[in-house]
């Protein structure tokens, strides 16, 4: 009996140290995969260029009235440079996801020109921006 | 005892003077605005062309804008301006305060010309105190051989803290 025992101790030290071998790499995965999320910091804005591996994989969103509600993801929130899908017409502008803290569920869009619709709203409930074409660019107040 | 009276009036007239230079000065001064450009290229929808993006913010309103210009010779952001048919170029500008996003004019698309802007008064409302902010222009220009549009990356504005 005891020398059966004394077989299953390196048994049970070899599953052990491969439970938690195991639970090392699960957790050192998740941390890599973990997306990361905030704001943009003030140095990923420099002389006329923006440094996209500064931007967080999710970026804070505010309201109109300045109130944090929720997050887009990088793309949606500075666009990569490159080729667009072939199509014959002028790309328009989707409305953006916007995502609750899980960076999953999402609790509404951000619309061109309106800004931050909650999820369940008309859009065009919400009052337009108005947005100037005229050329050459025009800052005059209004 | 004229001269310490004579004294003071002088002081109190100093001091007069400096508080209504301090109350009138600010309605004097001039805003600023500021913006930086960037140009990618050469493209062929057709013939040479580089396309120059710039984005602005000026801080009364706030105002954000950019534009995009196309230039055929010497190129960059300079020189004979690329006569592109309608559509052919677009422009959008992003707004962010304190490094979050707070919304975009959406592309707009040249109809017969050869540049493009947007400008929107209200994209970053400015409430009191003091925030950072950034417009981003993002450029589009349709590639003839590609069949397809090219986003050109964004070309942020200088800060503005207001």
């Amino acid at each position: 009996m005891i020398h059966g025992r004394r077989k299953l101790i390196p048994v049970a030290a070899t599953l052990a140290i491969g439970a938690i071998a195991i639970t090392t790499v699960a957790m050192a995965n998740a941390s890599e995969d973990s997306p990361t999320a905030g704001r943009i910091p003030e140095s990923a804005f420099k002389d006329g260029n923006i440094d996209r591996s500064q931007i967080p994989d999710f970026v804070v969103v505010l309201d109109r009235d300045g109130k944090k509600v929720g997050y887009v993801s990088k793309d949606d929130a500075v666009p990569a440079e490159g080729m667009a899908a072939p199509s014959g017409l002028a790309p328009a502008d989707p409305p953006e996801r916007v995502y609750g803290d899980d960076l999953k569920t999402i609790v509404g869009y951000m619309y061109p020109a309106r800004g931050f619709v909650p999820l369940g709203t008309d859009p065009e409930s919400v009052p337009a921006i108005p947005v100037d074409t005229s050329v050459p660019l025009s800052l005059d107040p209004k | 005892m004229r001269k310490v009276r004579a004294r003071h009036s002088a002081l109190v007239l100093a001091i007069i003077g400096f508080t209504a230079l301090a109350v009138v000065a600010p309605a004097f001064a001039t805003a600023s605005s500021a913006e930086y450009r960037g140009s990618i290229g050469p493209f062929y929808p057709g013939f040479y062309v580089d396309s120059c993006v710039r984005a602005s913010i000026i801080d009364y309103a706030p105002r954000s804008g950019a534009q995009n210009d196309t230039w055929i010779s010497p190129g960059g952001c300079s020189g004979t301006s690329a006569p592109l048919a309608a559509g052919w170029i677009g422009v959008n500008a992003k707004c962010y305060r304190d490094g979050a996003y707070m919304g975009q004019t959406g592309t707009q698309y040249t109809q017969n010309q050869s540049a493009i802007a947007v400008a929107a008064a209200d994209l970053c409302p400015n409430p009191a105190g003091s925030q950072a902010f950034h417009t981003t222009g993002f450029g589009k220009i349709w590639i003839y051989q590609d069949g397809a549009y090219y986003n050109q990356t964004g070309v942020p504005s200088p800060n503005q803290n207001y």
